[in-house]
């Protein structure tokens, strides 16, 4: 059964398909000019109907409970969640004692002990009975104390009130709670959203409406240098879990009104932030509504990290490349907002990711752009030779040594045999011999607790290369080799791309061990069809260089900074102009020093030039 | 789980390629699981057709100690050579792995050496472009005909110097270029050569070393560097072996052998000639007295051939350059006074032995090897024209002029020479 | 029955395909193949040859340009009926197959010859069937934007073969300089004109280009393949005297063999194995997806991918029919790459020579 679907997969159709993809629209003239395939790949969507039914749902409702309708399991939990989901939907009462106890209801509270419910009255004439709510450990006690408490249970008698009336939430909201961030709230559900996310939140006698307060005060990671992505020069500054602190880092560098920050929520049980950044004149208006678009049609209880949601809205999760940049640099992230794309911050993560990720993104660094314009070029050429090494090294290897000994100078050759003279394995499995354990040990150093992590670097390579060479378990070159592909592969500034790579060299040794350069030639044919079939959000994965688009500053080579002229074409920016051809006014006449303020307005299309401050 | 059937489509060729890769696919061997011939000589057979000889690398022996732990004894032979009789080059190749445990491997043979016999006889013609059409053999490996058996010349192959005879022999025949004693030929140029016309082949000639100095005897007479072939140089010490003028081919038979001058020569019609030493008579100061010159070629020859009712004529002019670097006699060639003396004297000098050699190739030996065919091309405009020329009864009596343009650039590291001391007031200069 | 997913790809996307559909067969036989023509004047083959070539490409724009917005199978059943138009499909798809399978088994003993030469050639050509198919499936413009990123890559490659083999140039190789005679050269250029036979996936598949660009890139396309192929020519016949220069099956290859820089830039011909087999790779894939784009046309289908498999399978059956490599040489050389331009570069003019008789296309061209 399961052979006969899998053969009638592999030689069967599925029928046209019937699914259209996302892309990025260009103009007609564009399209002319470089062409752009839409939906040419897409896969039937019957697919992922017959995986509905191969994988029934085991338990329960997974959070999600828009389609909970199961009248065969009436246990008493599904049935206490049932009305909880109830509780939450319906809206504020009049009646303190109601909502107090939906509160409890809601919150499970005589088992949580997390959430406080602390009644008062209010220092008024006649006095108002009140309680708030908030989370312990999500909320600044000391804040609350002096910012809401004390103010409306001593300072509010100063104002006399007429008592018990409804309008009792704008009235505190407005003249009595010195805090910043206020809300009226009128649902249930959003009560326990606030409260959840670190918020008090405030019900008075008599009134259908609550006073959320901003309390946040939960404890943080301070801001940090970057782990992964380090550069010599350049800002050193890290992102961090807390998902305001990452938007304040990204708002720090780009001080635009035009910077939106939408929210949205993810994950059914943990109610996960998300936020979005974009730059309202500049980013193109269908990229971000397909971003909205994919991150609210997930259905899933949990997101945790930024890792998981890029496996939820990815256009080839089983790709070896990624496809989203993930990134821990708030200056990384501002720059790339500024060619056009959509930043996407997950809450508790300190990686932000921006779409739409094409492999060239995936070759630079923050600091290309930070180094001089001859050394920018020097680095980016060593990167680009290191992914060929990464993925080809080794291979190249194997094939030269037992398909294509020609090539190599006679004395190398002669060294090579006389190397393996005593060493008992083929070439294949001494380099994978190698290749694994030095994975092993990229593994190990990982896990290992810090301290010990340098140390098992240099137990790993230098000790048992040493001791297998030694050994003659391998021969001497090979370990150049290994160490030499392991160097470059952390010479890719991108984790996940780096990973990629190397992952890929493994198939290249098996291609190059079977039928030679001829077996590493048709590995790269198709890895490059793959790589060009594929699309990040929209845009092609090679984007500036096939399909050939308007000619970009920015692809393997930087172009200096005042040669930057626009945007990269792909992203299909409202406003496509950096900066005006004669960005430095200043190497022209002396006497138009002031008007480079007006050549700029006439660059650009879109009126505010984001950058500007 | 979009786009699934795509990748299990990738899934399916990757599974394939795995059985592919258990399976074992035939083309690949070890480095450790051939035996590289640096060299091969080929001579008749006793009893066989050919008698092969393969001087085979021993790896081990050659990257030398400090290879891991025990191995690469320092006394071992770097390579070893191995002779069979077989009826052809690559069934012989076979034939020594009958004995020979690793498959013989021509990918890293950078010589070819041919006895005198077989090259006379004219199978070295024959030969050669069987071996062009190999995958394994080298283009680019040296072509040489030996006065001795070559596998006599092949078990002398122990350098000096170098532990891998291949590279000796590649220094060896590289050394064209600043001794001019030597063709620059390899298999290629030797294949195209021999299927061309307007051209005939050459190849190095090589030959065992005498090793004995002759007894003083007092007296001795001036013979110019490259007055020699191999085999007569009077030497002793180093390799056993010596690379000396060239052998002469017509229709891939061998018809007469070059001198080193000659070869000089012969290389500098074909442009191949880069530098060498002479050592000439001092002009100015006859008796024993020498210069020591330097000379290289500045541009490539221009040779032009005419087509008169009298037959062929053709015109050539090299073009050299000299350096002085002694003056027995101390006379100071730098000066303008002295210098076309010089200038004209090598000259001449070089426009007889050309002559010489012209006439020896025209008349003694029937062969164009000077290339003088390939510019008579541009006599016609079509194939069918070039075919009725007949090129090589033409050239047998075609009037041949050299001139030489010869031109002192420098004198070594010295702007004047002056007089050494003299106790008497004996006014030199 | 709707078509689907008409891709089209931009002008200079289409140029790198057509000019290396066109180009890669100087990876195979060609030089040596031209110079068996022209002897010491092959390289005024390939120039006229290209200048022939132009003047057929004035009739297949004339052509394309009566019949806009049709599929080449339409026209052809507007021009001569249904039955005559599917017999011209027909033709024109036997050929098409005929060329991708010889020129497919051809890739295939190159590889045997250049890399594996003691592996089973059915491997070699599984494989490399399965590449091609593979960028066959995922479509034009993949292959398209392939064929432009390979380029330069394979183009630079090429010239440094050509660079790397100075030592052994001889401009009197060149000589003398009319070949074979004048009247020779010409009838020779002429019917190397099938050379180019493969512009027919221009008129073929007319509209997977833009219609405003096909004269551009189609003009474009001869004038640098033939450039390419002139100078590649041009520097084989410095290096290898003419009747050496017949011999080799696999010329460039020849080339990068005899390469020698020093002790230790020699034997290099082993790295162009990438150049050539990622040449052979696009050159199959656009050629199976022309045929099967071609196919679906023809008989209406909704998408061509269903196809690629049993093309592939044909193609590999037909590719196994010739014996021995020269015999698959002597096929592909002598008798179809000696007239196939009568065929390929005929039809077209047949189709408009047709049309103005019956006075069809051109402001008539309604579809109906």
């Amino acid at each position: 059964m399961q052979l006969k679907h899998w053969v009638s997969k592999i030689l069967g159709y599925d029928g046209p398909p019937d699914s259209k993809d996302f892309y990025l629209v260009e103009t007609d003239e564009e399209q002319e000019s470089a062409s752009e395939d839409a939906g040419e790949e897409n896969t039937p969507s019957s697919k992922s109907r017959q995986h509905k039914i191969r994988k029934p749902k085991k338990t329960g409702s997974a959070g999600y409970n828009n389609d909970a309708d199961k009248p065969g399991e009436s246990s008493d939990d599904d049935n206490e969640e049932q009305s909880k989901h109830d509780e939450s939907q319906r809206e504020i009462h009049a009646a303190l004692k109601v909502n107090k106890k939906n509160i409890e209801q809601l919150f499970n509270m005589p088992l949580n002990k997390d959430v406080v419910v602390r009644e008062l009255t209010l220092s008024t004439e006649p006095p108002v009975q009140a309680f708030l709510v908030f989370m312990e450990g999500m909320a600044d006690t000391k804040l609350i104390n002096n910012s809401i408490l004390k103010p409306l249970m001593l300072l509010t008698n100063l104002d006399p009130g007429p008592g018990i009336r409804p309008d009792t939430c704008t009235n505190v909201l407005q003249k009595h709670l010195p805090s910043n961030q206020v809300k009226k709230l009128t649902l249930f559900k959003d009560v326990v959203t606030q409260v959840l996310s670190g918020a008090t939140v405030i019900f008075f006698e008599g009134s259908p409406c609550a006073v959320s307060a901003e309390t946040k005060g939960f404890p943080y990671r301070a801001v940090d240098t970057a782990r992964t992505e380090q550069v010599v020069q350049g800002p050193q500054e890290g992102f961090v879990e807390n998902l305001r602190s990452n938007t304040s880092l990204i708002r720090r560098i780009i001080r635009s009104e035009e910077l939106i920050t939408e929210y949205l929520q993810v994950g059914a049980r943990n109610n996960n932030n998300v936020a979005i950044m974009y730059l309202a004149d500049l980013t193109n208006p269908d990229l971000v509504q397909e971003v909205k678009r994919r991150i609210k049609g997930i259905k899933t209880d949990y997101v945790a990290e930024s890792g998981v949601l890029e496996e939820f809205i990815e256009d080839h999760p089983l790709s070896l490349m990624p496809q989203i940049v993930k990134t821990e640099r708030p200056d990384r992230v501002s720059s790339m907002l500024l060619e056009g794309k959509v930043a996407i911050i997950v809450d508790n993560t300190p990686f932000v990711m921006l779409v739409p990720g094409l492999l060239f993104d995936f070759l630079h660094s923050p600091e290309d752009h930070y180094v001089r314009f001859s050394h920018s070029v020097w680095l980016r050429i060593i990167r680009v030779f290191a992914v060929f090494l990464t993925i080809l090294l080794p291979a190249f290897y194997v094939a030269i040594a037992t398909f294509h000994q020609e090539m190599i100078p006679t004395d190398l050759l002669l060294s090579i045999a006389s190397a393996r003279e005593r060493v008992p394995f083929p070439t294949i499995v001494e380099i994978l011999l190698m290749e694994l354990s030095f994975e092993l040990v990229r593994e190990a150093g990982v896990r290992v607790p810090g301290i010990i992590g340098p140390t098992l670097g240099i137990v790993g390579t230098l000790i048992l290369g040493q001791a297998a060479v030694a050994a003659s378990i391998v021969s001497p070159i090979l370990i150049i080799i290994v160490a030499v592909t392991g160097l470059s592969s952390y010479a890719i500034p991108n984790y996940a791309a780096s990973f990629g790579f190397r992952f890929m060299r493994f198939f290249f040794i098996f291609l190059a061990t079977t039928l030679g350069f001829f077996g590493i030639s048709s590995g790269l044919f198709v890895l490059l069809c793959l790589l060009l079939n594929m699309k990040s959000f929209g845009v092609p994965y090679l984007a500036p260089v096939a399909p050939k688009t308007a000619p970009s500053a920015d692809i393997i080579f930087r172009f200096p900074a005042w040669q930057q002229e626009t945007r990269p074409d792909y992203q299909q920016t409202l406003d496509t102009r950096r900066q005006p051809d004669l960005s430095r006014v200043w190497t022209t006449k002396r006497s138009k020093q002031p008007t480079g303020e007006s050549e700029n307005k006439d660059g650009d299309k879109g009126g505010n030039d984001a950058g500007a401050t | 789980m979009r786009r699934g059937s795509r990748h299990h489509l990738v899934a399916a060729l990757l599974v394939m390629l795995m059985l592919l890769f258990t399976a074992g696919c035939g083309s690949n061997y070890e480095p450790d699981e051939l035996s590289y011939v640096l060299l091969m000589g080929i001579d008749h057979g006793a009893q066989n057709r050919l008698r092969i000889s393969y001087l085979i690398a021993v790896p081990k022996a050659i990257s030398g100690p400090g290879q891991g732990g025990g191995g690469g004894g320092g006394g071992q032979q770097s390579a070893s050579v191995v002779t069979i009789e077989s009826p052809s080059i690559y069934a012989s190749m076979n034939m020594v792995n009958s004995f020979v445990g690793r498959k013989i491997s021509l990918m890293h043979n950078k010589g070819i050496i041919f006895s005198e016999a077989m090259a006379k006889d004219g199978s070295m013609g024959v030969i050669v472009p069987g071996l062009t059409q190999f995958r394994e053999t080298r283009g680019t490996a040296f072509i040489a005909v030996s006065r001795q058996k070559p596998e006599e010349i092949l078990a002398k192959m122990k350098p000096l110097l170098e532990t891998n005879p291949a590279k000796y022999f590649e220094l060896l025949a590289g050394n064209q270029s600043f001794t001019g004693y030597i063709p620059s030929e390899k298999l290629q140029d030797f294949y195209n050569d021999l299927k061309a016309g307007g051209i005939n082949p050459v190849s190095i000639l090589v030959a065992e070393s005498d090793e004995k100095l002759p007894p003083h005897s007092g007296h001795n007479t001036y013979r110019t560097e490259g007055d020699y072939v191999a085999g007569e140089l009077v030497k002793k010490g180093g390799v056993s072996l010596e690379a000396m003028g060239a052998a002469v081919f017509r229709e891939g038979k061998m018809v007469g052998i070059l001198n080193g001058n000659e070869t000089s020569i012969y290389s500098m019609f074909r442009g191949q000639y880069k530098r060498r030493i002479y050592t000439v008579k001092d002009p100015l100061k006859h008796g024993k007295d020498i210069v020591i010159m330097e000379v290289n070629q500045k541009t490539k020859p221009r040779i032009k051939v005419f087509l008169t009712e009298d037959g062929v004529v053709v015109e050539t002019r090299l073009y050299l350059e000299g350096n002085v670097l002694g003056v027995n006699s101390l006379i100071d060639y730098g000066l303008p006074r002295y210098r076309p003396a010089l200038e004209k004297a090598f000259e001449e000098l070089i426009e007889q032995e050309a002559m010489k050699l012209v006439e020896k190739t025209q008349h003694e030996y029937r062969s164009d090897i000077l290339g003088f065919g390939n510019k008579a091309r541009h006599l016609v405009l079509t194939q069918k024209d070039l075919e009725q020329l007949n090129w090589p009864a033409l050239y047998e009596n075609a009037q041949v002029s050299v001139k030489v343009d010869f031109k002192i650039r420098r004198t070594g590291t010295l702007l004047r020479l002056m007089p050494i001391a003299k106790s008497s007031s004996d006014n030199m200069q | 029955m709707v078509i689907i997913n008409q891709v089209k790809i931009g002008q200079s996307e289409a140029i790198a395909l057509i000019v290396t559909v066109l180009a890669t067969k100087v990876f195979l036989t060609y030089p040596a193949y031209i110079v068996s023509y022209g002897g010491n004047a092959a390289w005024q083959i390939s120039l006229i040859s290209g200048l022939v070539t132009m003047v057929f490409f004035w009739f297949i724009l004339k052509y394309l340009e009566r019949f806009p917005d049709r599929t080449f199978s339409e026209t052809a059943e507007y021009i001569t009926g249904p039955y005559l138009g599917g017999l011209i499909v027909i033709s024109v798809l036997v050929s098409w197959m005929f060329e991708m399978a010889i020129t497919f088994r051809g890739f295939g003993e190159l590889i045997v010859m250049v890399a594996l030469p003691e592996t089973s050639i059915g491997i070699i050509m599984l494989i490399f069937l399965s590449g091609a198919g593979l960028a066959a499936y995922l479509g034009l413009s993949t292959i398209a934007r392939a064929c432009y990123l390979a380029f330069p890559f394979t183009l630079g490659a090429v010239l440094l073969i050509l660079v790397l083999s100075y030592p052994s140039w001889n401009t009197d190789w060149l000589f003398p300089i009319l070949g074979n005679g004048v009247l020779e050269t010409i009838k020779s250029s002429v019917m190397r004109s099938s050379d180019f036979i493969e512009l027919n996936f221009i008129y073929a598949l007319p509209l997977v280009f833009y219609t405003h660009q096909v004269k551009n890139i189609g003009y474009k396309s001869i004038i640098i393949t033939t450039f390419i192929l002139t100078m590649i020519v041009l520097f084989y016949l410095l290096t290898f005297p003419a009747v050496v220069g017949e011999e080799p099956y696999i010329p460039l290859y020849q080339m990068a063999r005899s390469v020698y820089l020093g002790r230790f830039v020699q034997r290099i011909e082993a790295i162009f194995v990438f150049f050539w087999v990622v040449s052979g790779y696009l050159w199959v894939s656009a050629g199976v997806y022309g045929f099967c784009h071609i196919l679906t046309q023809w008989l209406k289908l909704p998408d061509y991918r269903p196809l690629v498999l049993p093309t592939l399978i044909i193609i590999f059956a037909v590719a196994f029919i010739p014996q021995s490599l020269p015999d698959t040489v002597l096929i592909a050389g002598h008798t179809y790459r000696k007239f196939g331009f009568i065929l390929v570069f005929g039809l077209p003019v047949l189709l408009l020579l047709l049309a103005i008789l019956f006075g069809k296309g051109g402001r008539n061209n309604a579809k109906g």
